[in-house]
């Protein structure tokens, strides 16, 4: 269908085919980094006074229950927490100091987000540290591509090749 | 008589399963086919007295014999009949005989799978292995600290509290734990292959292509059964979430996390015979993982909605996991020379690097679990102080890994097996990248602006144009027949994550939740929705008596969310209304019921963008399942090849040379 090209041509500029599709992928990238720029820079409706407690809320834990944040129980004990937290928002306080006030409340175990400090701090840094060696060894395995020594076969393996190879000769090599 | 019948089962079904284990270690260490082949019987003994203790207990929940103590304790005279048949998993020991019989079950279908080929070491050798898991179960379990027929001592009682009253809430619970066991003890089928592999030395390809339809049916209901657990905890829980990161949620998702890993390295090892180790590594993590997972759920030591009770059970179930992690890597350790495999990777530009990267987040994914879920025991127990891991730590973690799979899952289903170049690429992804592309561009032009839901979207898309373009090549190709089969099942098992996964990040980017206090006639807004209060009613159930508030919707029919109060028990049981639409759900719970006819009400109102696309996404996944078991091409299926004494070269062959 492309129209025919020199040798010489062709060793210079790229096909037109091949040039409409790097030309779509750079306009589909700027199209993509425009999009995604302007969500990172676009100004937000500040957020209620609502949204502000409930955020802080989710990172903790519900006093009396086993499993929910204070943001999503409806037990007095969350309904307490959430009063604290828009109490403490209305006096001024930020995230930082109201949580320090639960967590003198309640103990440690009030925040659900480990703190990336102390013992705390490996539950942040192993999985890291994992993935980036399992990304190691993956590249390792992907850009260090010699074959392996070659394994000998049994002579199982030996005498069905043989079968093979002799089948393809009866077959006049073909 | 229940509990004798029962205690009677339990003990027939031990012996089985020891008979068995030794008829069939007799037969392989004398090499005699006889015993072989009498050893297959042994797993229909097990399935019988599983059946019957099941039966007994069945029994007992159904005629309310509160001699048992399990009866007495998840029965209760109120308890209607639906609620009475799914007492048997509404507790520590029935759960146990429930896995049990499905094990029991999964046994006997492999026993009748592969008769033909009893005297098959491999078949033999993980026959013993089944029984020897089933072994656990009657002896150590059922027979130790968690017997299902034990009796009470003194008095019977005449009534009892019936089951947890959130079990008794909806009929999901009669769908969800059977699913959800299907799945985790399928995984006991590959496993048992994968350690007659490394046992007997066939350690080719023939194990896992022989048991590919077994993971996958495990797989299929382990997700169906998550799915139905995440519609469980909407419906009945009343926070209006579906996933808490809860330890037994962790416990159920981790083995679903490797199970996923697996079924797509396996494909590399079908192909090119590479990743043999690394296969059996994920079968056994895979299969411990249901264990650890009981473990972790049913001993105590974790506190969680889904945990029944403190038992003795864990030094015990603790200790088999100890067993079959030491076992399963000190039989690798041992066959680790055989398994180097041939095949090495030509390009990082080819399928098998991308499920090579897969596999990578994958074990990321399932690192990241685990360690958080057990994290605060760990610190505890060494440090003597308490953390709590939450939802917002796994929330962080896992939503780069997630977004890191749904890239692969958009570019690799057009990535060709060995190598390929980037031009190819380009040219197979630009309507994949297109429709991403056009997503994003149309949610921010929208206003929707954040950015991990975006990108969300976009990938989201993209995985949905990729798995629509393999599926329309193939049905162009093959007509009706490009829909079956494995990759293209699995293609539809991509359409339904891209469903599920743009869901979950709507609804978790976008959702409001809010509390209004309103007097009987008063209305609100809240985030677009007129919500008024009329009055409340008290409703009387066999099980249950109920305070409905009655609220009108934007001026719709009347709903009712409820308080519940169930059975002996004080504390209510919140009752969700919910109105479900394709784009958006308004979810209303009666917060705090009203001390009087006049008195305002709480209610609490959670407005969530796209939750039902999670549900559709969970059918979407699971129909991909059934059409990926479905055969693809047919095959020439030669008799003797399948029959006895298929030698492992010739297995081999026939493994690595069927089309797929």
């Amino acid at each position: 269908m492309s129209p025919p090209v020199d040798s010489e041509s062709r060793s210079i500029l790229p096909q037109p085919r091949t040039l409409r599709l790097g030309l779509l992928w750079i306009a589909m990238a700027l199209a993509l980094g425009g999009a995604l720029g302007y969500d990172a820079l676009a100004s937000r409706p500040p957020n209620s006074i609502n949204q502000r407690v409930l955020a802080i809320a989710s990172e903790v834990r519900c006093p009396s229950c086993l499993d929910e944040t204070a943001a999503q129980s409806t037990t007095q004990t969350a309904i307490a927490v959430r009063a604290t937290i828009r109490q403490r928002l209305l006096a001024g306080q930020d995230q930082e100091q109201i949580e320090a006030y639960l967590e003198s409340r309640y103990g440690p175990a009030i925040l659900l987000r480990p703190q990336a400090t102390g013992v705390s701090a490996l539950v942040w840094v192993l999985p890291v540290v994992a993935a980036l060696a399992a990304i190691a060894a993956l590249a390792a395995v992907l850009f260090n591509r010699r074959a392996g020594p070659a394994v000998p076969l049994n002579s199982e393996e030996r005498e069905l090749l043989e079968k093979a190879r002799r089948r393809w000769r009866e077959h006049g090599g073909q | 008589m229940n509990s004798s019948v029962g205690h009677v089962a339990v003990v027939l079904g031990l012996v089985g399963a020891l008979a068995g284990m030794a008829t069939l270690g007799w037969g392989l260490a004398r090499g005699d086919a006889s015993w072989l082949r009498r050893g297959q019987l042994y797993p229909w003994m097990v399935f019988l007295a599983a059946a019957a203790a099941a039966a007994a207990m069945e029994h007992a929940l159904i005629s309310r014999d509160f001699s048992l103590a399990y009866v007495a304790q998840n029965d209760g005279l109120g308890t209607p009949l639906l609620f009475r048949i799914t007492g048997m998993w509404s507790g520590l020991q029935g759960s146990i005989l429930l896995w049990t019989l499905i094990l029991a079950g999964y046994l006997a279908a492999v026993a009748w799978r592969f008769r033909r080929r009893a005297t098959d070491p491999l078949v033999a050798w993980a026959t013993l292995v089944g029984l020897g898991v089933a072994a656990f179960f009657f002896g150590l379990m059922m027979l130790g600290s968690a017997d299902p027929f034990q009796t009470l001592a003194g008095q019977i009682p005449t009534n009892g509290p019936g089951p947890n009253p959130l079990l008794q809430n909806n009929a999901i619970v009669a769908f969800h734990p059977p699913l959800l066991y299907l799945g985790f003890v399928g995984f006991t089928v590959p496993f048992a292959f994968a350690m007659a592999a490394l046992i007997s030395g066939r350690l080719g390809e023939g194990w896992l292509a022989e048991t590919r339809r077994w993971t996958l049916f495990a797989w299929g209901s382990l997700t169906l059964g998550l799915v139905l657990g995440a519609f469980w905890s909407y419906q009945v829980l009343g926070w209006g979430g579906y996933w808490a990161w809860d330890p037994v949620e962790n416990a159920a998702l981790l083995p679903w996390l490797t199970g996923s890993a697996y079924l797509h390295s396996m494909i590399v090892q079908e192909r090119r015979g590479m990743l043999r180790v690394w296969n059996l590594s994920l079968v056994i993590a895979t299969f411990a993982l249901t264990i650890l997972g009981t473990f972790l759920t049913r001993s105590g030591v974790l506190e969680s909605v889904h945990s029944f009770s403190t038992s003795t059970v864990g030094p015990v179930i603790l200790g088999f996991f100890g067993l079959v992690t030491v076992s399963g890597i000190g039989l690798i350790a041992w066959r680790g020379d055989q398994l180097r495999s041939p095949g090495a990777i030509d390009s990082p530009l080819s399928r098998e690097s991308a499920f090579l990267a897969n596999n990578v987040a994958f074990g990321t994914f399932a690192f990241v679990v685990l360690l958080g879920t057990v994290f605060p025991l760990v610190v505890e127990d060494l440090n003597h102080s308490t953390v709590s891991v939450g939802a917002p730590y796994f929330d962080t973690m896992t939503m780069p890994i997630v977004l890191v799979l749904l890239f692969l899952m958009a570019v690799a289903p057009a990535l060709p097996w060995r190598k390929t170049t980037g031009e190819v690429l380009l040219r197979r992804l630009r309507w994949p990248a297109a429709a991403g592309v056009a997503t994003v561009v149309a949610t921010s032009a929208a206003g929707l602006h954040d950015l991990p839901a975006v990108i969300a979207f976009g990938l989201g898309a993209a995985v949905a144009a990729s798995a629509l373009r393999q599926l329309w090549l193939s049905s162009h190709r093959n007509g009706w027949r490009g829909l079956v089969g494995r990759s293209n099942g699995g293609m539809v098992v991509h359409l339904g994550v891209a469903i599920l996964a743009v869901g979950f990040a709507a609804s978790a980017a976008y959702g409001q939740r809010g509390q209004l206090t309103l007097r009987p006639g008063q209305a609100a807004r809240f985030d677009g929705h007129t919500i008024a209060y009329l009055g409340v009613q008290t409703r009387h159930y066999p099980n249950r008596s109920a305070i409905e508030a009655r609220v009108r919707l934007d001026g719709g029919p009347v709903v009712y969310p409820a308080i519940s109060v169930f059975g002996f028990s004080f504390e209510g049981i919140g009752t969700p209304a919910i109105r479900s639409g394709a784009t958006q759900d308004v979810y209303l719970t009666l917060d705090s019921s009203p001390v009087g006819r006049e008195a305002p009400a709480v209610i609490g109102v959670v407005v969530q963008p796209l939750i039902v696309w999670l549900w559709i996404g969970g059918g979407v996944m699971g129909l991909g399942v059934a059409l990926a078991a479905f055969p693809g091409r047919r095959r020439q299926i030669d008799a003797s090849n399948s029959a006895a004494g298929s030698s492992p070269v010739r297995e081999r062959i026939r493994a690595t040379s069927g089309p797929d």
